[in-house]
């Protein structure tokens, strides 16, 4: 009994629980197509007692038609449940059996010998509408066997029917029954075309989802691909940091007079030998830097409450060593206030020693003017030089990797990252790095930082 | 400004760093008292053997066969090296290792190449307290 309720319990299940195909989120395609399969229930019940009514020219046979249209349409609900799930035959089989009962039913109505041949030419089209969706495979299994079923059917049926349902019947007209039965087979091959369509719609959705699969993979293998890469930057970065360690300063040593009396002349040379050296330093953590952020993998170590002050005050001194010789005078205007914000300062203070250095080489007269104020939602930090300005057809090859203006060429000591690294950092802070210049009155460079960073602080 | 007594250990790897370092500490600096290690092997016996007993230790990161964050963790539970100023002295400044380095416990990052002009001040602050960055 148990074990009854249980497969019970369970065919009801599979006829009531959708395919996850059908549940889910392409909403409007199985919307559409349960619209589609609801209407044509209905056209199939209305068709069938419309048909035998006007071969009958009377509604006597309501009843006799009653019994099979119901079985028949709650066969193709059934079937139409069946075909929701993934299993496809058993509701072939369904359906074949649906046209059966229709196809009996028809022949249990069959009366007069010529009413049904008005009707023959539009039922074949139908019928061959029908065929034109569904494969041949399943066009022929399902004619095969109804041609069988008929064919019993015309053998035994008028001797049973006189039995049971104690009237006389004409003897079978044959067309009829072929009539009636193009008509069920046509409305089922559109059931067909319907299970087709299910099956079509779950083949997207499978390969969607391998697809899915597939693009997973290859993020992973980029992922895998990028820490390969960030190891490798870490590792050079290392491994040429350390000779330079040596190069700098056993040099510095021998210039100052650490390893004994240097004369003028060397203690120069050894001076352009230190110079170099630190270039190629930065040059060295520039590359590395840029290699970061066009890999994608580019992190800020945010902290909260950072105090901008020291930092401004930290860029302006290292800096100031660059106007020694120069009558250039450098002004920090800074608010009493400025607001603690949440940022990386290495990242900050690289920002702004970068532009700050930039005014300071690129000045002769005149002077930097370094200031900041707050707005809504920023705090806006500006370096305003004297300089020589930047003329209009150069102001993309500023944030342009390795591009140098003319000016900045000559000068030859920048490797022309300086600029897109700070404009990638600020923007990766949720801020923004811009300028405002015109030539021979000198430029303006202003960071904009968010008071509340949107950056997602690193996991160290 | 350094203490008379300053006794420095450093360890690393890299022979030419730690001339470097003997030369900066030594004749740059005038401490009297460093010891220079190529490994971290025996490391605790190294340590507890080293006369006058080190007041500053400075790391190099990337070594064998305990690395500087081992090897800082060690002196740390070492209970009379516990409470020595150290120092990790990286050619790794890449902000990733920086920040792996302060989630191990170091407060004084300093980084290779050294500066001659401001190495003196950075070790100041070390024996201060300080934090040092970079």
């Amino acid at each position: 009994m148990n074990s009854l309720r249980l497969s019970i319990h369970r065919i009801w299940l599979s006829v009531t629980t959708p395919h996850p195909s059908v549940l889910s989120s392409d909403v409007r395609r199985v919307r559409l197509l349960l619209s589609i399969i609801v209407s044509f229930i209905l056209l199939n019940l209305f068709g069938i007692v419309l048909v035998f009514a006007l071969i009958e020219d009377s509604l006597q046979m309501e009843l006799i038609f009653a019994a099979p249209c119901a079985l028949a349409t709650a066969l193709t609900l059934f079937a139409y449940g069946i075909a929701r799930s993934p299993r496809h035959m058993p509701a072939v089989y369904l359906i074949m059996l649906n046209a059966a009962i229709l196809t009996y039913g028809a022949i249990l109505a069959t009366p007069g010998p010529d009413s049904a041949t008005k009707y023959a030419p539009m039922i074949v089209l139908g019928t061959l509408i029908g065929g034109l969706f569904l494969n041949v495979r399943e066009t022929g299994v399902v004619a095969a066997m109804l041609g069988i079923g008929l064919l019993v059917v015309m053998l035994i049926f008028p001797r049973v029917v006189t039995g049971i349902f104690g009237f006389t019947v004409e003897p079978i007209e044959s067309f009829s029954i072929f009539v009636t039965q193009l008509i069920v087979h046509g409305m089922n091959l559109c059931i067909l075309f319907f299970m087709d369509l299910r099956d079509r719609l779950e083949q997207e959705r499978i390969q969607e989802r391998t697809r899915a699969i597939e693009q997973e993979q290859l993020a992973l293998a980029y992922k895998r691909a990028d820490e390969v890469k960030s190891a490798f930057l870490a590792s050079m970065s290392h491994e040429l940091r350390t000779p330079l360690n040596a190069v700098i300063n056993f040099t510095k040593f021998v210039q100052n007079g650490v390893m004994g009396p240097v004369n003028d002349r060397q203690k120069e040379t050894l001076g352009k030998v230190v110079v170099n050296s630190k270039h190629l330093l930065s040059l060295i953590n520039d590359v590395l830097d840029i290699s970061k952020i066009e890999a994608g993998s580019l992190k800020l170590f945010v902290e909260p409450n950072i105090d901008l002050n020291p930092i401004i005050q930290t860029a302006v001194e290292t800096t100031l060593p660059l106007l020694a010789d120069k009558g250039v005078k450098l002004e920090l205007d800074l608010p009493d206030q400025l607001p603690a914000i949440a940022c990386d300062q290495q990242r900050v203070r690289q920002i702004l020693l970068n532009i700050v250095s930039n005014a300071c080489k690129f000045t002769e007269e005149g002077h930097i003017r370094i200031t900041a104020h707050m707005t809504d939602n920023d705090v806006i930090i500006s370096v305003a030089d004297t300089g020589p300005g930047i003329a209009a057809e150069d102001h993309d090859l500023i944030f342009a990797p390795f591009r140098q203006t003319e000016s900045g060429l000559r000068r030859a000591d920048g490797t022309g990252l300086g600029m897109p690294i700070s404009r990638s950092l600020a923007e990766a802070h949720g801020g923004r790095l811009w300028f405002e210049s015109t030539v021979g009155q000198g430029s303006t460079f202003f960071v904009a930082l968010p008071l509340n960073v949107v950056a997602e602080p690193a996991v160290v | 400004m350094l203490p008379i007594d300053l006794s420095v250990l450093y360890v690393d790897d890299d022979d030419y760093s730690r001339e470097v370092m003997q030369v900066m500490l030594a004749e740059v600096m005038g401490v009297r008292h460093i010891t220079l290690l190529p490994d971290s092997h025996n490391f605790i016996a190294h340590l507890e053997a080293i006369n006058p007993p080190p007041s500053l230790i400075l790391l190099d990161i990337h070594m064998q066969p305990y690395d500087g964050l081992e090897l800082l963790a060690m002196i740390r539970r070492h209970p009379r090296f516990a409470a020595v100023p150290i120092a990790a002295l990286t050619a790794s400044v890449m902000n990733e290792e920086v920040h792996r380095l302060w989630g191990a416990g170091f407060k004084a990052v300093i980084a290779k190449p050294i500066d001659m002009e401001r190495f003196p001040g950075q070790i100041e602050k070390v024996l201060a307290g300080e934090i040092v960055h970079g």
